[in-house]
């Protein structure tokens, strides 16, 4: 059992909410991937719950210390060596060969179909992508700085959406939107549906370009960090910067463009999503617009920044296994409630629905937030 | 096959349906541990069960004994000796990591007992919280191996120069036997006492399960002994131009006894560690370490070992040698492989005394493959870390496991080196097949005695048969 290395925390959310066996953990899922490359098994339907449960968190690979040269602490000379495995790669990868093998979970499987027609994976239609954008308002097209508000916000939060909008405005930010904007591809590039995501990103990249932005700035930490990071793997080099509304915002804050305020003193704790913090390595610009908030106490989960446990959202564990998505995202409810916040706040809509949904199982007095509804709507 | 989902089925009743599969990845993921004949040989259990306590283990092995199905228990899967038996695919795998919890930290015996299953990164943790440490601190993959698997398998590791091996630690254990029976050895015989004394009540019952390899029976529980946390701690590190020197000092340090840590490299340790002093042409490089409960204590300690290393011609180094190691303990392995590739380890003992013979007999021995090691990237790093009266010596091959060649030249150079130890008077702590012909199959006396154990503990061969070479038919 790989734990954190002070010893003390366990890494693998799976390993916690499912039978424990290894083969939900990384040490079972490369034992797998390795007997699949030697072909001493074959692909079966049996291999997709093992394969598709994994939130693809990445803490295995930060606390892998074969594979994370910031582990290291000793010995900095030693690089991190082609050879080397990431075992949060392996299953991206063990579950690009289940695609192509053709097995892919059904639920991911209609996603796919739908997102290939109506371009977003949550079952709605193209043409309501821009319901979140008030009847009364116009919003521009064009412009440097344009809003890319992904698929979660726009139909399942769209408020959020507007409060992006609303602190950019107040900021005096002249923020364009991606009218013709589709599913940025995460959930596919996840799930091993790497072509399509590939002409997901194509498109998005073109119709970012015709906005004419220098800088694309986003909340969802999905999205932030496919567009980030994924996309320039998948097409090369893009022709804009892309920021996370965190970063940006803190950066507003710092320029004094942007004053945060608050009515009601608070105990907030900051859950780090996974795309955001492993993935992107980005801790510290949300927690620097927390604390920038007056009347609001930042204090810390026990497992927190590069340990931070995973809400239990991702990976596409949330469509396909949401009874596990819930259960793992109650230990983050708790560890709330172990330091006594009034409220758990995300910088990701994913997060907020899986531990706002954990938070209700637990009937937990911790209320869970989104850290755009502090800074637009203070508390 | 409906006789093994009937047995799966019994064995979900007990431990929760959640925690007993058959299903053949999961089996697949116990296939191996972390050994280079498990990993060139996988073999997958029939099924695997997570007990969550002693009670359903008893359950288990009831079961198991009467349906004559053969059990293997499993700790952290970092067995790097090869001690599964010959039946791993009709047997019923115990993983043991569900049972991790710290039962008691007891400051009036000086004890901390926890479940077999807990990881020594856990336990390290638990126990410094609250002010204590451990003596013997675990293996060197303590963040993944658990105390259970330790004991079966009497590993050495951080703090064996000081305390010795874990067996020397252990003061209690629980166990089930293969008929179910729950036994308690040392002072807990009396169910009233605490766990605090093993040698009581005539024979050391405790010993005959401490390097069982799970032949005998399943360690549930163990109680360990626990000392005042260190204040702080001091470093030495000493690279010297020649091994007698070199081992004249780590025998004086090891002698006196005043060292948590002494580790002695040799030079291929050098040129894979530190290979900054290989180029300056050093030969060998010895650290320590001390920890005491007060700044004094720590201070005259290192000056006797400093004193000794210069005495003996060494020249100081940086003792971030010592520290980062000491520090970042069981971080230390995993950089290893990090840098160079997979790798095996070979590790003996040897007479401290003796074991400037037996590092060069050795290092002989790794020479005599310098040409294919060469061509096949095959690289070795020795490393002797004192134990007590006795010296550890540790060699480390990195190699590419993808190459059926590669791997088959590693096998035969992890047997000769077993050979060659025990041949200049070294002796195996480790479990495992690479040791058994020169070992166990070496002497009918003590392999007899052993197998009487086995028959009168587990009549009908159940537990990991054939596991330390004791198969019932041989």
């Amino acid at each position: 059992m790989v734990r954190a290395r002070d010893g003390t925390h366990l890494i693998c959310p799976v390993r916690e909410h499912t039978g424990g066996f290894d083969a939900y953990t990384a040490k079972g899922r490369l034992s797998i991937a390795r007997a699949l490359l030697e072909h001493r098994v074959e692909i079966t339907d049996g291999l997709l719950d093992i394969t598709y449960s994994c939130t693809l968190c990445g803490n295995c690979t930060e606390h892998c210390l074969m594979v994370n040269p910031e582990a290291w602490h000793a010995f900095p000379e030693i690089k991190r060596q082609d050879h080397l495995i990431d075992p949060a790669a392996v299953t991206e990868a063990l579950r690009a060969d289940i695609f192509n093998a053709g097995l892919v979970p059904s639920k991911h499987r209609i996603m796919l179909e739908w997102c290939k027609e109506h371009h977003n994976p949550y079952m709605e239609k193209h043409k309501d992508r821009l319901r979140w954008i008030p009847k009364e308002r116009e919003l521009p097209s064009e412009g440097e700085v344009a809003y890319f508000a992904g698929c979660t916000m726009p139909y399942r939060e769209a408020h959020l959406c507007r409060a992006a909008v609303k602190i950019m405005e107040d900021a005096e930010v002249n923020v364009s939107i991606v009218p013709d904007e589709w599913c940025c591809g995460s959930i596919f590039l996840r799930v091993g549906a790497t072509d399509f995501a590939r002409k997901l990103a194509e498109h998005n990249i073109s119709a970012i370009e015709t906005t004419g932005a220098k800088t694309v700035v986003t909340h969802c930490s999905g999205c932030f960090r496919t567009l980030k990071l994924d996309y320039p793997k998948l097409i090369g080099e893009l022709p804009f910067e892309v920021v996370h509304t965190t970063e940006f915002f803190r950066d507003l804050i710092n320029e004094g463009q942007l004053q945060p305020k608050t009515r009601v003193k608070a105990k907030v704790s900051y859950h780090d999503p996974c795309h955001l913090g492993r993935h992107a390595g980005i801790y510290d610009a949300p927690r620097d617009i927390l604390r920038a908030i007056p009347k609001i106490e930042l204090v810390e989960l026990p497992r927190t920044r590069q340990n931070s446990f995973c809400c239990g959202a991702g990976g596409g564990v949330k469509s396909c296994f949401p009874e596990l998505a819930a259960d793992i995202g109650t230990d983050r409810i708790k560890e709330a409630e172990e330091v006594g916040a009034d409220c758990l706040v995300s910088a990701c809509p994913f997060c907020l629905i899986n531990l706002r949904d954990s938070a209700k199982t637990l009937k937990s007095n911790v209320k869970v937030c989104d850290i755009l509804e502090l800074l637009a709507n203070p508390l | 096959m409906k006789e093994r989902h009937q047995l799966l089925e019994e064995f979900r009743r007990i431990v929760g349906s959640k925690y007993a599969s058959d299903d053949p990845y999961v089996c697949l993921s116990y296939s191996t541990d972390s050994n280079i004949f498990d990993l060139t040989d996988p073999a997958s259990p029939a099924m695997v069960v997570r007990p969550g306590g002693t009670g359903e283990i008893s359950r288990i092995l009831r079961l198991a004994n009467r349906t004559r199905t053969p059990v293997y228990v499993r700790g952290g899967g970092t067995d790097a000796g090869g001690s599964r038996g010959e039946e791993m695919c009709n047997a019923i795998l115990i993983d043991m990591t569900r049972m991790n919890d710290v039962i008691e930290i007891d400051e009036s015996s000086l004890t901390v007992t926890a479940q077999a299953g807990t990881t020594w990164g856990k336990l390290n943790a638990e126990v410094e919280k609250t002010g204590w440490r451990l003596g013997f601190k675990g293996p060197y993959s303590g963040y993944a191996s658990t105390i259970g698997g330790s004991v079966a398998s009497q590993s050495n590791g951080y703090g064996s120069t000081m305390y010795g091996v874990v067996a020397e630690e252990v003061t209690n254990l629980t166990i089930v036997l293969p008929n179910g029976d729950v036994l308690e050895t040392g002072s807990a015989v009396n169910p009233d006492a605490k766990r605090f004394y093993r040698f009581c009540i005539g024979p050391d019952l405790t010993g005959i399960f401490i390097g069982s390899g799970g032949c005998f029976a399943v360690i549930t529980e163990v109680t360990l002994r626990i000392y005042p946390k260190a204040t702080s701690a001091g470093y030495g590190a000493y690279a010297f131009k020649d091994y007698e020197s070199s081992h004249r000092c780590y025998y004086r340090w090891l002698k006196h006894r005043v060292a948590e840590d002494v580790a002695w490299y040799a030079r291929d340790g050098l040129e894979v560690m530190v290979p900054e002093l290989a180029k300056k042409g050093f030969e060998a490089m010895n650290t320590f370490v001390v920890e005491d409960v007060t700044r004094e204590l720590i201070e005259a300690r290192k000056k006797l070992l400093d004193t000794i290393a210069q005495e003996e011609g060494g020249e100081p180094q940086d003792p971030k040698y010592a520290k980062d190691g000491w520090d970042y303990r069981f971080e230390l392995l995993p950089r290893w492989p990090a840098k160079i590739g997979q790798w095996q380890w070979n590790c003996h003992m040897v007479a401290a005394g003796d074991a400037l013979a037996d590092l060069k007999g050795i290092l002989a021995f790794l020479d005599s493959f310098e040409e294919q090691c060469r061509i096949m990237k095959i690289y070795h790093s020795t490393i002797s870390i004192a134990h007590k009266n006795a010296g550890h010596v540790s060699t480390s091959i990195y190699y590419d496991q993808s190459n059926p060649e590669v791997v088959s030249l590693v096998r035969k150079m992890m047997k000769g080196m077993a050979k060659k130890a025990i041949e200049s008077g070294g002796c195996n702590y480790w479990l495992g097949k690479m040791w058994y012909p020169y070992t166990i199959m070496r002497n009918p006396v003590y392999r007899e005695l052993l197998l009487k154990i086995k028959k009168a503990l587990d009549p009908n061969d159940i537990m990991n048969p054939g596991g330390l070479a004791l198969h019932s038919q041989a």
